[in-house]
């Protein structure tokens, strides 16, 4: 367990961690040119994932204690008086007094922003609390946002949902298209979204957003717990819960009546790329004697956008349709008018549109923002304001002089003389001219 | 403005950061120090064409310079000479750094010249706070990294010739050493700004905020590669010239994720780049 311990908290191995997971990152956008998410799912990344994530956390606690050491650690004048005797980093010499001069270099430090306290004779001062802090306050939050991220990852849902018109949907494995769920997410979650309305040609932000589906995400209860328009870079958020648009298209809503009863269906056309046309979707109907099912086609008439009639194209055969697209039946049908087909009878009930809809369901969105948001502050607060600590005395053996140590964190060259030239300054300011 | 006058203006820069190259690289062959200090004068002068360029052109297509290689990459440029300029206000001798970060900027810009300039319309996926916090973090960041890497060079050139009287001239290698330290620190903190702007931008537009989309992927590349420089650097004591190599090391991974992974990938990233 202790040599775990030592492999965790190894600086050196941190460091091949950090080179490896960079290396592997590197490697896989040159090898995989299709599935760039690919290779983040393999064991050898999530092994990687997983040991960067623990020597995070080892780094985290190695942090604290340092921080915490620093907090509790006490001046000890005479040991401070002694090195400054023998090993001051400079020597200010003055006229002054020496209670005036020690007065006057307390004041130099509190000018360079550091804390002051004075102990038989030697001034001790210190800055950079934030810095104390700011490496172990971004290595937990690395370490966090590891483990927030791989708990949304199993817990989250996403996938795409198209909502006719007016109709609604509950958040059910089987309203969805291409559902991407984690193995613990909730196979019930308890909302539904709806779309009263599609606003087609909507304004906002000084843009035309183009067709704009109204979103209502509701509670099991039926409770509106967020409304409003979804568009590029303003989805609708109720919770945990996201709704971005995705795409519209049209939608035909229809009856089947079998001998087994009545069903409704919605039949969702997508456009081509170009938006030019529809691709043609239909259904199957199963025979009841077991026979070869009928495939119905839906498609607009030739030669007509949806703008320009409210009819559709159904094609049905037996057995399937050819591949020409010419089937056993055909007819151009408007909303009322039924068809009939081997074993049942068609009515297009209205002709619509539908939105398609990301709906993502993740608690782990806001987390992980704040946990990388306190990881850089943290990491701005080590860089940028290291602890600094600065001692000084006027010795009575050597009453004209100020001697001074300075400790800098991170090295900085020209802090010893920042401090030299403010008790300079001090010093000179208080001199009689 | 026209466009025009927008190719015009960006020319005149183009030539005066050229002459800010050769009068830098002038000044560190023949150590001169009223050479360098021309070269800064030179591409202090070219900002000035190169700011009315951008601007010109941002109030006549609607939107910031980060739609299309030219408008990228000509603003990455200005702002890596604008670093360069403030670190060479601070210490007037680190400008001899410009003869390494002049003539990269230089021909960045010019070769950007040659790239179409036609404008490419906001989308209503473009309309977004979370972009432009993205791109100008991008920008600063690239700006400090390449800063960085230029101080670098200077450093390890006067490591080869420090008897030379121009190297002698500079400020002492601990305090270029702690420059470089101090951009390199500030490019890393900017690129985790850019890299959370955008992953807050990709979840508001396409409700995900990382999808391993090659751009992506290699902004972290190059993060992780800065966290290793900062690693070695802060907890292995790395300094002086293995931590200079560490720094230059580094920078082709920003490089290439701000630019060349729009060239090399397709990707939603790239289309907003090139204008494919």
């Amino acid at each position: 367990m202790r040599r775990v311990w030592r492999v965790l908290r190894s600086r050196k191995v941190a460091a091949l961690t950090i080179g490896a997971f960079a290396v592997y990152a590197m490697i896989s956008t040159m090898v995989v040119s299709e599935d760039y998410a690919a290779p983040y799912g393999s064991p050898l990344f999530l092994a990687l994932a997983g040991f960067l994530a623990l020597s995070t956390a080892a780094c985290a606690w190695e942090r604290t204690l340092s921080a915490l050491s620093d907090f509790r650690r006490v001046d000890d004048a005479g040991r401070q008086l002694a090195l400054l005797r023998e090993r001051p980093t400079f020597v200010v010499s003055t006229s002054l007094e020496p209670d005036v001069a020690t007065s006057v270099t307390a004041d130099a430090f509190r000018r360079l922003g550091l804390s002051v306290k004075a102990s038989d004779g030697v001034l001790a001062a210190h800055g950079g609390l934030l810095g104390r802090i700011g490496s172990a306050v971004f290595h937990w939050s690395l370490t966090l946002l590891f483990v927030v991220i791989c708990a949304g990852e199993l817990t989250q849902s996403v996938g795409y949902m198209r909502i006719i018109e007016g109709g609604a949907r509950e958040a059910v494995p089987e309203s969805y298209t291409g559902l991407d769920a984690g193995p613990l997410a909730s196979k019930a979650p308890g909302f539904s979204i709806a779309v009263p309305g599609i606003d087609m040609d909507y304004q906002a932000r000084g843009l035309d957003q183009g067709p704009t589906p109204i979103v209502e995400v509701r509670s099991s209860d039926g409770d509106i717990m967020a409304r409003g328009h979804a568009y590029p870079n303003h989805p609708v958020r109720a919770g945990t819960v996201t709704v971005h648009p995705n795409d519209y298209g049209l939608a035909v809503v229809v009856e089947v009546a079998t001998q087994s009863g009545v069903e409704s269906a919605d039949i969702f056309l997508e456009y081509t790329e170009d938006r030019s046309a529809v691709v043609p979707n239909g259904f199957e109907i199963q025979s009841p004697d077991g026979s070869a099912p009928t495939r119905v086609l839906f498609e607009l008439p030739e030669n007509r956008s949806d703008d320009q009639g409210p009819a559709v194209s159904v094609r049905a055969g037996v057995g399937g349709l050819s591949s020409e697209g010419s089937g056993a039946l055909h007819a151009i049908l408007e909303p009322g008018e039924t068809m009939s087909l081997p074993g049942a009878i068609l009515t297009i009930d209205r002709l619509t549109r539908y939105a398609k809809l990301t709906v993502v369901n993740d608690w782990s969105v806001l987390p992980i923002y704040v946990l990388f948001g306190t990881a850089l502050i943290g990491l701005t607060a080590a860089l940028w304001a290291p602890p600094r600590r600065c001692w000084a005395a006027c010795l009575e053996e050597d009453p004209a002089c100020i001697r001074v140590r300075v400790s800098h964190r991170r090295g900085d060259p020209v802090f010893a003389d920042r401090v030299a030239s403010a008790i300079s300054r001090s010093t000179s300011d208080k001199e009689p001219k | 403005m026209s466009a025009t006058t927008e190719v015009i203006m960006m020319w005149a820069a183009v030539g005066l950061y050229a002459a800010s190259s050769i009068v830098l690289v002038l000044g560190i062959v023949f150590g001169s120090d009223r050479s360098t200090l021309m070269g800064l004068y030179l591409a202090a002068a070219g900002v000035l064409p190169h700011v009315v360029a951008i601007a010109g052109r941002w109030e006549r297509v609607g939107h910031g310079p980060y739609l299309g290689f030219y408008e990228v990459v000509s603003t990455y440029v200005l702002s890596s000479i604008l670093v360069f300029i403030g670190v060479s206000l601070k210490y007037r001798r680190l400008a001899a750094a410009g003869a390494v970060v002049m003539p990269i900027a230089f021909l960045v810009l010019g070769a950007a010249m040659f790239t179409p300039k036609s404008v490419l319309p906001i989308t209503p996926m473009l309309a977004s706070f979370w972009l432009t916090l993205h791109v100008t973090f991008a920008k600063l960041s690239y700006g400090s990294l390449l800063t960085a890497f230029g101080l670098a060079v200077l450093y390890l050139l006067r490591e080869r010739r420090p008897d030379s009287a121009f190297m002698m001239r500079l400020p002492d290698q601990s305090i270029i050493d702690d420059f470089v330290f101090k951009l390199v620190a500030i490019g890393f903190v900017f690129l985790g700004i850019m890299i959370a702007a955008g992953a807050v931008w990709a979840n508001e537009s396409w409700g995900r905020y990382w999808g391993w989309d090659p751009i992506e992927t290699w902004s972290l590349i190059s993060w992780l590669c800065y966290a290793l420089v900062l690693h070695l650097r802060l907890t292995m004591g790395w300094r002086g010239k293995r931590f200079m190599w560490a720094a230059m090391a580094a920078l082709p991974t920003v490089v290439f994720a701000l630019v060349g992974v729009a060239i090399v990938y397709e990707s939603v990233h790239g289309a907003y780049l090139t204008g494919a």
